[in-house]
């Protein structure tokens, strides 16, 4: 079957079978690296993407059920500016260290800061519990997010 | 030396500077292992062994081979040597063997036994359900003190003791004669527990144009092409391992992997093939970390003089011994603690069992030790009825000390230091209003060796190079699990060679290219490239001096902040000029270098002795305060401090990242983590049903770095990866204790809910 | 034998997406479908090749049909759509039944909230998740409907075991209906091994007021048991009763005798028994705290009928 979706405000256009997710679609199809497989099983949140403007799991969503929708991945083009935003908070803060929980975790970031939650540090670490990162402690992850929600609407 | 360098005004080291990888990652840029795509890739999974303990009676792949897309099956006929040896112990014992496919006699659920080849992943997994192995079910041990008893299933014939350390210091026997002496006898136990970094094991293998077998995967150590040179029994130098970015090791990464399996796939197949094990499978059957038992026996005076301590640990290899031998050796080693103690007796030991395979785990036997000895003292001291702190403070070791080995403690030992800091950032535990709620306050001060054992003539070579543009590039075989290893070379090579930061990029992780710098384990990584790199960055720094002196004469050059050299008389030049300058003098601005590690002769087993063990220790103590619900068990944790001493902090945000990474792991191990069995089966294979630690539990974490500037890595920094792990499970331990109240203290991990409800109502949490 | 297989991605199967409900429940009469809803149960499945279907038949544009609130005098009746997170705002339900907002909090993380739903849970039937616990309380109808018919099914013969229930496979719950007492409180506590895991034992408890008297009660608890179960006559005890420490002492003495949870690796018999009357305690004091403050406004709530929703 054939599904069209916006992914990266690029429109795609891809042959699939039903059974295939959105994980596999994205890194095999269409080559978007950045979304990472680590539990097949939507608790590591390694693979979440915005669809819709909602972080999901790519790799428990089939790909087919987001025909029509627009996804967005850490590498979206970014005219509002929030990824930038984000990305250097956690570059500045070492929000990263291996770096493979990363790109899900900016999804599920961005959208907190871009609808303009103001959260406290413990709002934060529940509003990112369903992602898992083994290397940093969340600190400066936290660090990191508080700062891009102080920081943004000003910025834009 | 090496290390007696110290620049008097450092302008890189020491700043919080933002790692290139870093901005990478964020970005979404950096192509892990899984991520490698080549033309006509097949894809790779494994047949694992159901049993924990069975013959294999027949393997049939016939409908295997019918699942559309199966290109080819692989079994252990197929492999030129089914068989790796290694020497774990570094000290000639050959008894690590295991092999690529089991073929014979299956020691562990999930040990591997085929592998099915197809042109795509689901293919391959198809093929490998259709795969029909037929077991005769052997009985099985999965208890290691059983293991250890005369009539105990044997898991290899050699019997199921892998390794038996011991350390002997002073004479125990007549020392606890004295009948004033206080004796306190404890066990402590500790669980498996996964690695759970984030990234699956994976990689692409195939073979290049020059008919190089060529890895590029998810490894600690790329000198493993030497273990797959034997295995297809082809010369060392027809196989390439690269490494890119690693997401996450923690010592899971150290032994092999996918590597074996991607090699003899490419091998055969003559294809680039793919291989990323699931989740669950890594669960399943991956090494895991060793549970330990430890009894510990101390004795005292009853004024609070510690006299004699003795030691028994017992760790579950496993079905193969991988690196147990090391790991037991570390615990041996650090069984004392930091405290300075004249009578000890340690008896430490790996045995076989039917269980997964144990292997290196960060803190690596030296972290699971700081579990019994930091509750040992703190017991001892509630025993004798004095301060905790003050009983540790008075036997904390010092610098110039004998260890219990025999070896001298020749850097700073800033233990007081480091719990002072603590204990001033702690402050005193509040009070509770909430009568189900109880608050506690704990503190464990540890030592973690870092670098490899001396035996080992550890050495790490870097290559550094001036470009014609004045730019630096450093080649060094390190491969960059996500600590930042990469990006701290460049901070060293771009300090000593007075260039801004972005001037140097590192070529890392590639064993065909880069000089090999040995794994990255052990927290070795930073001390031995690190101070390869000095050495080359000198070396290269010295030649660049010397083409600037014979090309514009003796002017007392000094360097600005872009790069530049300029001299009294006002002189400007730039590096491009003095790369022009060099070539025409016929003298590269190239650097090759080797560091060499303090090295030292093997172990004296016999009589418990060494001159000197491990290069050096990094010292540190961790304080926790806990809130424990006395009605249902559950902590909760509201504070957490840890102060290490880092010699000298290269960049104190990674190594702060490396502290808060360090306590979140070990609060996962002191509170949730396990992996579960039962018998030999594991029951935790699911990522959902492993309990590490996501944010919303997490405290924010206070991380106190401290610079003795006595070290011996590079600028007089200690190794900080491992060291950060240790002291938490013990900091929780003594907090709950505290919390609960005199006689009641949990004394295995995890310390879950259950546990603590147990001691509190007085049954015994491991027999509900 | 052959070994286990744990996949990375799912084995191939037909996805239709039906726009209508009809559609839908003709598309499920085929041989191996399967209903999607928020997938966060049925997809991880798949994955790991624990389940293998020959297609899935994506709820999605039917979705709008089944999210809705009919309230009645009594009665409540929710579309089996609704996601955990649109549940745990308890303005959905015009502040009826507090229950399913205090359960809803509880389950996995904010990601799965925004995608599972009711429905799909009560048809994965996992015997430790928060609505199973919430249907064995309140032990609504079913309403289920496949292209043959539509029929109506109490919870109590609709779960039949652990992820074992009454549903045909072409069967689809199209909503649950609630008898709601006059005036009721409610308790929902739970302990996990981890914030927004499944719960080793937690508790749902209502209680029915005649004035400020205890007119009926109902008590179900999870993790004691293969699925939750109730407990009539413990429960009974509460009838005519005041609140009071006695009242609630007696109760969580009466729950801890009555059980019989089973030892397992992730906890053992004593614990969960423990557990089970610590958590009933708490429940109580929820569902006895929440009407001596909220009560009155929760009680002028009933009775207003909120019509349809969506
Ligand atoms: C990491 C993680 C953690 C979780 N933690 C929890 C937790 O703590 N507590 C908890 O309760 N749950 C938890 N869940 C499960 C989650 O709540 C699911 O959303 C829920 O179990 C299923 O709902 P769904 O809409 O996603 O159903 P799906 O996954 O779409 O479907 C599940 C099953 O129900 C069938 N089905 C779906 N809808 C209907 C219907 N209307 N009629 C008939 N059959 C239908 C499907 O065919 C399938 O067999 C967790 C899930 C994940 C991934
Ligand atoms: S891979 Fe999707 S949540 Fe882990
Ligand atoms: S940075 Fe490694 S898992 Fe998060």
């Amino acid at each position: 079957m054939q599904v069209e979706f916006q992914f990266n405000d690029e429109r795609a256009i891809c042959d699939i079978a039903g059974h295939e997710t959105l994980l596999a679609v994205l890194r095999d199809k269409l080559g978007a690296m950045e979304v990472k497989y680590g539990c097949g099983e939507g608790a590591c949140g390694s693979c979440v993407v915005l669809v819709d403007g909602n972080p999901l799991a790519s790799c428990i969503t089939l790909c087919a059920s987001v025909d029509g929708s627009d996804i967005m991945s850490v590498k979206a083009p970014d005219p509002p500016g929030a990824w930038a935003l984000l990305k250097d908070r956690f570059a500045a803060h070492e929000g990263a260290q291996c770096g493979f929980c990363t790109p899900g975790l900016l999804a599920s970031c961005f959208a907190l800061v871009q609808r303009g939650e103001k959260l406290t540090r413990q709002e934060i670490r529940e509003a990112l519990s369903g992602h898992l990162c083994r290397c940093t402690g969340y600190h400066h992850i936290v660090d990191a997010v508080e700062e891009a929600m102080a920081i943004w609407p000003t910025m834009s | 030396m090496a290390n007696d360098v110290l620049t008097p005004q450092l302008s890189v080291i020491g700043k919080g500077v933002i790692r290139e990888d870093v901005r990478k990652k964020v970005a979404g840029e950096v192509l892990y292992s899984a991520d490698w795509v080549m033309p006509g890739m097949l894809y790779g999974k494994l047949v694992r062994a159901l049993y924990s303990h069975a013959k294999i009676k027949k393997l049939s792949s016939q409908d295997a081979r019918h699942v559309p897309g199966v290109v080819r099956i692989i079994e252990a006929k197929d492999v030129p040597v089914n068989q790796f040896y290694d020497d774990p112990s570094g000290l000639g014992e050959k008894v690590a063997q295991h092999k690529v496919f089991q073929d014979d006699e299956v020691r562990y659920a999930g040990e591997p036994i085929c592998l099915v080849i197809a042109k795509t992943p689901e293919a391959a997994e198809k093929g490998a359900r259709a795969i029909e192995v037929e077991y005769e079910p052997l009985p099985s041990i999965h208890n290691p003190l059983d293991a250890l008893k005369d009539d105990a299933i044997l898991v290899h014939p050699g019997g199921n003791t892998v390794v038996q350390w011991n350390v002997h210091k002073g004479n125990t026997q007549v020392a606890i004669q004295d009948p004033n002496l206080v004796h306190i006898s404890r066990t402590y136990r500790t669980q498996f527990v996964d690695h759970l970094y984030l990234e699956p094991e994976s990689g692409v293998g195939w073979v290049d144009n020059d008919g190089i077998v060529t890895l590029r995967c998810a490894t600690q150590v790329v000198e493993h092409y030497r273990n797959i040179a034997r295995m297809l029994n082809i010369s060392e130098n027809r196989v390439r391992i690269i490494c890119p970015y690693v997401g996450g090791g923690f010592g899971g990464k150290e032994d092999m992997t996918v590597e074996p399996y991607l090699a003899i796939a490419a091998w055969i197949t003559k294809k680039p093939v793919k291989m990323v094990w699931s989740r669950q499978e890594s669960l399943q059957a991956r090494p895991k970390r060793h549970p330990f038992v430890m009894t510990y026996d101390l004795w005292a005076k009853p004024c609070g003089d510690v006299v004699a301590m003795k030691v028994d640990v017992t760790g579950d290899a496993g079905a193969y011994a991988l690196l147990s031998p090391r790991v037991l050796f570390a615990a041996a080693v650090v069984a004392t603690g930091p405290y300075h103690i004249d009578h000890v007796d340690v008896t430490s030991r790996a045995v076989y069992t039917h269980n997964v395979p144990t292997s290196a785990f960060r803190g690596f036997g030296a972290m699971q030790m700081a579990f019994g000895y930091e509750q040992i003292m703190e017991e001892m001291a509630q025993k004798l009825g004095i301060d905790s702190v003050g009983f540790r403070r008075r036997h904390f070791i010092k610098k110039g000390d004998t260890l219990a080995t025999g070896e001298i403690q020749d850097t700073a030992v800033w233990l007081n230091e480091t719990l002072d800091k603590v204990l001033n950032e702690l402050g005193e535990a509040p009070v509770t209003d909430d009568g189900s709620k109880r608050i506690g306050i704990g503190i464990a001060c540890t030592m973690q060796p870092y670098g490899r054992t001396v035996w080992f003539q550890d050495h790490a070579s870097c290559w550094l190079n001036l470009e014609s543009d004045g730019s630096v590039i450093l080649r060094t075989g390190v491969p960059d699990i996500g600590g930042g290893q990469a990006a701290s070379l460049c901070q060293i090579a771009a300090e000593i060679l007075h260039v801004p930061l972005e001037a140097v990029r590192a070529y890392y992780g590639d064993s065909a290219l880069t000089p090999l710098a040995g794994g990255t384990f052990a927290t070795r990584q930073l001390y031995m490239s690190g101070n390869a790199v000095v050495k080359a960055a000198q070396e290269l720094q010295e030649k660049i001096d010397h083409v600037l002196k014979t090309a514009w004469g003796d002017e007392g050059w000094q360097w600005d902040e872009e790069g530049m050299a300029y001299s009294t008389s006002g002189l400007r030049i730039s590096r491009s000029a003095v790369y022009e300058a060099a070539n025409a003098l016929h003298y590269p601005l190239s650097v090759h270098t080797t560091f060499h590690a303090q090295s030292g002769e093997g172990y004296d087993n016999k009589e418990g002795r060494a001159v000197k063990t491990f290069p050096d220790f990094t010292f540190g103590c961790h304080g926790a305060l806990v809130e424990v619900d006395v009605q249902t068990g559950t902590v909760k944790v509201l504070r957490y401090v840890a102060s290490h001493d880092v010699g000298v902090a290269i960049n104190p945000l990674s190594v702060e990242g490396q502290i808060h990474g360090g306590v979140v792991q070990g609060l996962g191990y002191a509170l949730s983590e396990e992996v579960l069995y039962q018998d030999g089966q594991c029951v935790t294979a699911l990522f959902s049903q492993y309990m590490a630690p996501t944010a919303e539990q997490m405290p924010d974490i206070t991380a106190i770095i401290l610079e003795s500037h006595e070290g011996k890595g590079p600028f007089h920094a200690r190794g900080i990866g491992e060291p950060a792990i240790a002291p938490v499970a013990p900091a929780i331990a003594n907090a709950v204790a505290n919390a609960l109240g005199p006689s009641c203290r949990v004394r295995s991990l995890p310390i879950t809910a259950e546990k603590i409800w147990g001691e509190l109502s007085g049954l015994d949490g491991s027999k509900i | 034998m052959h070994c286990e297989v744990f996949g990375l991605y799912p084995y191939p199967f037909d996805y239709f997406r039906p726009n209508t409900l009809e559609e839908a429940l003709v598309l499920a009469q085929g041989d191996g479908m399967k209903f999607l809803a928020g997938g966060q149960s049925l997809v991880p499945l798949l994955n790991l090749h624990v389940a293998e279907i020959k297609g899935v038949v994506d709820l999605q544009n039917v979705a709008s049909a089944l999210k809705f609130v009919q309230s009645q005098q009594d009665r409540l009746r929710l579309g089996s759509l609704w996601t955990h997170d649109e549940l745990s705002h308890s303005s959905l339900l015009g502040g009826r039944c507090p229950l399913f907002s205090q359960a809803a909090a509880f389950i996995g993380h904010p990601r799965i909230r925004r995608r599972g739903t009711l429905g799909g849970s009560i048809a994965h039937a996992d015997p430790l998740a928060e609505w199973i616990l919430v249907m064995t309380l309140l032990d609504p109808q079913l309403i289920l409907a496949s292209a043959k018919e539509e029929r109506q099914l109490p919870f109590h013969d609709y779960l039949l075991g652990p992820m074992m229930t009454a549903l045909s496979d072409d069967e689809l719950i199209t909503a649950v209906e609630i008898s709601l007492p006059e005036k009721a409180t409610y308790g929902f506590t739970e302990v996990s091994r981890r914030p927004g895991d499944y719960a080793l034992v937690a508790t749902a408890l209502s209680v029915g007021w005649d004035r400020d008297r205890i007119a009926q009660a109902d008590i179900a608890i999870s993790g004691v048991s293969d699925v939750p179960r109730t407990f009539p006559s413990i429960s009974r005890d509460m009838c005519q009763e005041y609140p009071s420490h006695g009242l609630v002492e007696h109760i969580k003495h009466a729950v801890e005798a009555a059980v019989d949870p089973p030892s397992d690796v992730l906890a053992g018999a004593s614990y969960r028994r423990h557990l089970a009357g610590i958590l009933v305690e708490k429940a109580l004091h929820q569902a006895f705290d929440e009407m001596s403050n909220a009560g009155e406004t929760a009680a002028k709530s009933i009775g207003k009928s909120e019509g349809e929703r969506t």
